[in-house]
């Protein structure tokens, strides 16, 4: 059994039908979990200690190709959306920050496929 | 006794008036403590000079959302201050004209800071996705370095 993490991201929507903050904090952290699971699992990246969110930023920040570091940026930004929603409660978070968090996944999810050297 | 204290100074080159000679006399562990004290002082004082400045200088175009953690940041990356107005400038020029714009520092470790820029924004979240892309495309081109120091965050529909 090969779990697909973006799958992740289709729980993010499921949740879009709960309309309370606890629904909207989850469906970023959802969908931040599925772009960074899909990405970690077609990178040569093996982690025993750090965090292994910031070795898959890294190894695409270092990359020579354009395409790779704008992936690198926009999944950190997913990545700190992820941990206000988690972390920060003395902000409101609105279903618009939803609906972009997920959009913004799947945006970046296309965006990786495109170069196949990893797939 | 004062024959031996003669062939004693002559000896080990110190002064023949040995009641004049007072070498100690200014330096106390006190003194030393003072004197310490005055260049911690002087170190912070410089320190807040310079925060002061960062502050003036970017107050006009951003808030902070925590303070020290970005002044510090920009202290040590001084090479920011310089283009994060111009930046600023880009923003609402190019994306939303009523964006409100604040610097919050992600420090997740030694080798991972980097300076956010929040964008709080009245803009529609589909259109973000474009503006972010030719953001970074500039950066990457025009200052390399620096694109490796900031990120953009983008909070849509806050108004």
């Amino acid at each position: 059994m090969n779990f697909e993490p973006k799958n992740f991201i289709n729980i993010s929507k499921e949740l879009k039908n709960g309309k309370t903050e606890a629904h909207y904090r989850s469906i970023i952290n959802r969908a931040y979990y599925g772009v960074f699971g899909h990405i970690r699992k077609h990178l040569p990246i093996y982690v025993t200690d750090g965090s292994v969110h910031q070795e898959v930023i890294s190894y695409l920040k270092r990359s020579t190709d354009l395409n790779e570091k704008k992936i690198a940026r926009r999944l950190e930004s997913l990545f700190k959306k992820r941990k206000d929603a988690d972390y920060k409660y003395n902000f409101e978070i609105k279903s618009s920050s939803c609906d972009f968090a997920i959009y913004e996944a799947e945006s970046i999810i296309k965006k990786f496929n495109e170069k196949d050297d990893y797939l | 006794m004062i024959n031996n204290t003669l062939t004693l100074a002559e000896h080990y080159d110190i002064p023949s008036n040995i009641q004049d000679y007072t070498p100690e006399e200014n330096i106390t562990v006190e003194s030393l403590c003072l004197e310490e004290s005055i260049d911690a002082l002087d170190y912070l004082r410089s320190v807040e000079l310079r925060r002061i400045k960062i502050k003036n200088d970017l107050g006009e175009y951003f808030n902070f959302e925590n303070e020290s953690s970005e002044l510090e940041y920009l202290e040590n990356n001084s090479e920011l201050i310089d283009i994060l107005p111009s930046i600023a400038q880009y923003i609402k020029n190019n994306f939303d004209h009523n964006a409100k714009l604040t610097l919050e520092l992600l420090n997740e470790s030694v080798d991972w800071q980097t300076l956010f820029i929040n964008i709080y924004s009245c803009t529609n979240w589909e259109k973000t996705n474009y503006f972010v892309d030719i953001f970074l495309e500039n950066m990457y081109e025009l200052y390399p370095f620096i694109a490796e120091k900031i990120n953009l965050n983008v909070i849509p529909d806050e108004f």
